[in-house]
């Protein structure tokens, strides 16, 4: 049966239930409703984003659950993302953001996941300032603390 | 939602914490002085594993000068650090003195897991060096019976199961300090309840001496959620171990039981034992570990008559065992390993999916495919001696057996046998039935090649008009031509039918070669062949020719093929070849067989660097391993 859900913007999408239920929050709406075929109104996801998450929905509508592991192994952590997902998320950095937050929303952890690896990406090999200049962020730290800090962990940099 | 999601995402906690996980140290710690938000969540990662033998640890600890000249600058630093952010720290893999007890000192306590590793100083290693030759100058000429060092004992628990090691190496006042930093260890290890994982080398042994086998079994019994045990360090019954910790499921251990345990330890999956057992304490094993997946021994020494008590030991249950290496390689050892494991121990090992062996004779290989009809896994046991190191030696030596997989191996997945050499009349008498091989690795042998003179016979005749007579010499070469090209045609063939062949590595040892000369085999050391090339007109190696002449080309089916491997291989290979792969091998990931030039004593090889520069241009995303990131 399929599940219609309304973005912020008022468009509908019709989609299989089984693909919505990737989304953990939409799975429980439609649990603690029960049968009912009214459309599910997500005020926080704009058309564009829900467009955008409902394909990757789409895509792994048969991957299985995943089960949240036990492992505080740092090096069981894959920083490896698959050849479909990572094309998937060749987007503007605005949209990445957005379908972040509309992951984090719907509870999605798949995309979620994917999405934070790919920011760890574009992070990856960058100075703090360059980091800044490509995320908006304001250094509120004064020059001596930002050096104590360098100092304190000097031990982390690879050389 | 706003307009503006960057400004909104790294506001959300959650969010800049979960890219954190994705982060490595370096990275964490350019995060880290981005703003005070992103500094607050982002340390905790920062600092979650601190592993001092990894990034700028050791550069930043070695440059300081002895602790007895008190300038301990260093030391300072690190016990500042370790004392505000100690607490974040998860996962503690250690060596340096100083960090044993700046961690110690800072209580950490959120620890899941503590190793220890070689124990080392702040000394520079020309220091050490200074300081031994000193050592060994007095030991030669003080009293022998030194007395050992004293020093302050800093817990009445550890009174009679805890002593300073007694070093002659070592200055008194370095090992006064090795003392407490050995008891501050057992403090930390003690203090850390919740660790899951805990390996002891035997470094440890330099600080501290424990001279009681219950010490140990106390500490860890102390540590209720411990799972993973690397215990090079102290002896001690393994059975009683396990006894009093239910949760272990992996122990890794220098010293094993000849006694027969009471109960079972059903937990433990995981299982290292890195000494020589005999085949009764293998079964005992098994038998008294049904939970136990995965076995590493060093090697089974010769059994004597022990067969028929297999059953009675295995109370005729069969081990649920999937993994099995033998990882020494000492050859008389592996004598008396064949049949004591195609014998004795198969038969009660019916589900393994891995067998990891050195050599193992034809009789043995059909035993084990007959007897584990769920093999996936063949591997040759990893050994130092691999490929170009030297060894007196010919290789492939008993090549019999893998020759035996090869064409029964019907289950097979992957069939690794770096040293194993297959003699190419065995591949052209014999169907393969191991088609659903994803990776191969052996070296080919014994095929008929043209010497160089016989080549430029070979290109005169093709210019020569049909229906000449033959000379008798040309005659030879002609039919020795033909045989050459149906071996390179059957070896082809067979490879092309391991449609799910991933890896294939034919690399071939050069280091002992055999070399049809014209009168004898000859042995031709690796130095001398690499220079050699093609420039001695005598020799031939018989390893493959690798070139579309030979019938390289059938070997198109191979979509899959992600690594291709002809280290060492005279393979006459050039441009238009490859080309060929380029264009055939889309999935192609890695080449090992353009660098050669890396190889130990061996010449710079211009015309292997200039084919790997071509291969970069036709395949960028071809990456090219040496073996030297083959011993890595």
């Amino acid at each position: 049966m399929p599940v219609i859900l309304v973005s912020s913007d008022n468009q509908d999408f019709k989609v299989d239930k089984e693909v919505a239920e990737r989304s953990i929050l939409i799975k429980n709406m439609l649990e603690d409703v029960g049968e009912s075929d009214s459309p599910i109104p997500l005020p926080n996801v704009t058309a564009a984003v829900l467009t955008k998450v409902i394909e990757y929905c789409e895509h792994h509508r048969n991957d299985p659950v995943q089960v949240p592991e036990e492992t505080d192994d740092p090096r069981k952590r894959s920083n490896d993302i698959e050849e479909w997902d990572m094309k998937f998320m060749q987007v503007d950095q605005e949209m990445l953001f957005e379908i972040i937050l509309a992951a984090n929303y719907l509870d999605i952890k798949p995309l979620l996941d994917v999405g934070c690896k790919t920011v760890a990406n574009i992070i990856k090999g960058k100075t703090p300032e360059e980091i800044r200049k490509a995320f908006n962020i304001v250094n509120d730290f004064t020059p001596e603390e930002e050096a104590q800090i360098k100092k304190e962990n000097e031990w982390a940099e690879d050389r | 939602m706003t307009n503006n999601a960057s400004t909104q995402i790294f506001d959300i906690v959650e969010i800049l914490d979960l890219v954190g996980e994705f982060l490595s140290p370096p990275d964490l710690l350019s995060c880290c002085q981005v703003s005070r938000l992103w500094n607050k969540v982002l340390i905790p990662w920062l600092w979650e594993t601190i592993d001092d033998s990894r990034h700028s640890w050791s550069r930043i600890l070695a440059r300081y000068d002895d602790i007895s000249k008190n300038n301990g600058q260093d030391e300072h630093w690190v016990r500042v650090i370790f004392a505000k952010y100690g607490e974040h720290i998860r996962n503690l893999s250690l060596g340096w003195r100083v960090l044993i007890d700046a961690a110690n000192d800072a209580h950490c306590s959120n620890l899941r897991s503590l190793h220890i590793t070689n124990v080392q100083d702040k000394l520079t290693c020309v220091e050490e060096l200074g300081i031994m030759k000193e050592m060994m100058k007095l030991s030669r000429t003080d009293n022998p019976s030194r007395p050992t060092v004293m020093g302050a004992l800093l817990s009445s628990e550890f009174e009679g199961l805890l002593q300073p090691s007694s070093r002659t190496d070592r200055p008194r006042n370095l090992q006064e300090r090795d003392w407490i930093t050995g008891q501050k260890f057992w403090i930390l290890a003690r203090r850390n309840t919740r660790l899951l994982s805990l390996k002891l080398n035997h470094g440890l042994g330099e600080l501290c001496q424990v001279t009681s086998d219950d010490f140990i079994q106390d500490v860890v019994a102390g540590l209720p959620e411990l799972r993973e045990l690397t215990n090079h360090f102290v002896a001690g019954d393994p059975y009683v171990l396990m006894n009093r910790l239910d949760h272990l499921e992996t122990l890794c251990t220098t010293t094993w039981s000849d006694m027969e345990p009471s109960g079972a330890s059903g937990n433990l999956k995981i299982l290292t034992i890195l000494e020589l057992i005999n085949v009764r304490q293998l079964l005992v094993l098994l038998r008294h570990l049904p939970g136990l997946k995965s076995l590493t021994v060093k090697a089974l020494p010769r059994f004597l008559h022990e067969e028929t008590e297999a059953a009675t030991i295995m109370n005729n249950t069969p081990s649920q065992l999937r993994r099995l290496v033998f990882s020494g390689f000492d050859r008389a050892v592996h004598v008396g390993n064949r049949s004591s494991l195609a014998d004795v121990i198969l038969p009660w090992v019916p589900h393994l999916e891995h067998l990891e062996f050195f050599q193992v004779t034809p009789a043995c290989a059909l035993s084990i495919l007959r007897q584990c009809r769920q093999l996936k896994s063949l591997v040759q046991t990893k050994d130092h001696f691999t490929i170009f190191a030297k060894l007196g030696r010919n290789p492939g030596h008993q090549s019999e057996a893998f020759t035996t997989f090869l064409r029964d191996g019907a289950t097979l997945r992957v069939l690794s046998g770096p040293r194993q050499l297959v003699d190419v009349e065995e591949i052209v008498q014999h169907p393969w039935s191991c088609d659903q091989l994803e990776v191969l690795h052996c070296q080919i042998g014994g095929v008929e090649r043209l010497l160089v003179k016989e080549e430029g016979i070979m290109h005169e005749l093709s210019t020569k008009e049909d229906g000449v007579e033959l000379l008798a010499e040309e005659q030879d070469v002609v039919q020795k031509y033909a045989r050459s090209l149906h071996q390179h045609r059957y070896v082809y063939l067979r490879l092309a039918s391991l449609r799910h062949l991933t890896t294939l590595d034919l690399s071939y040892e050069l280091r002992a070669v055999r070399l049809a000369n014209e009168d004898r085999s000859v042995i031709i050391e690796q130095s001398r062949l690499v220079s050699w090339s093609c420039s001695d007109h005598r020799l031939m190696a018989d390893c493959l020719e690798l070139t579309l002449k030979s019938g390289l080309g059938l070997l198109a089916p191979l979509v899959n093929l992600e690594m291709f491997g002809f280290l060492g291989i005279d393979h006459r290979m050039d441009k238009p070849e490859l080309e060929w792969m380029a264009v055939h091998w889309r999935r192609l990931k890695v080449m090992r067989g353009l660098t050669d030039d890396h190889a130990p004593r061996s010449a710079h090889d211009v015309r292997k660097t200039a084919l790997r520069e071509y291969m970069m241009q036709l395949r960028p995303d071809v990456v090219h391993e040496s073996i030297i990131s083959l011993s890595a």
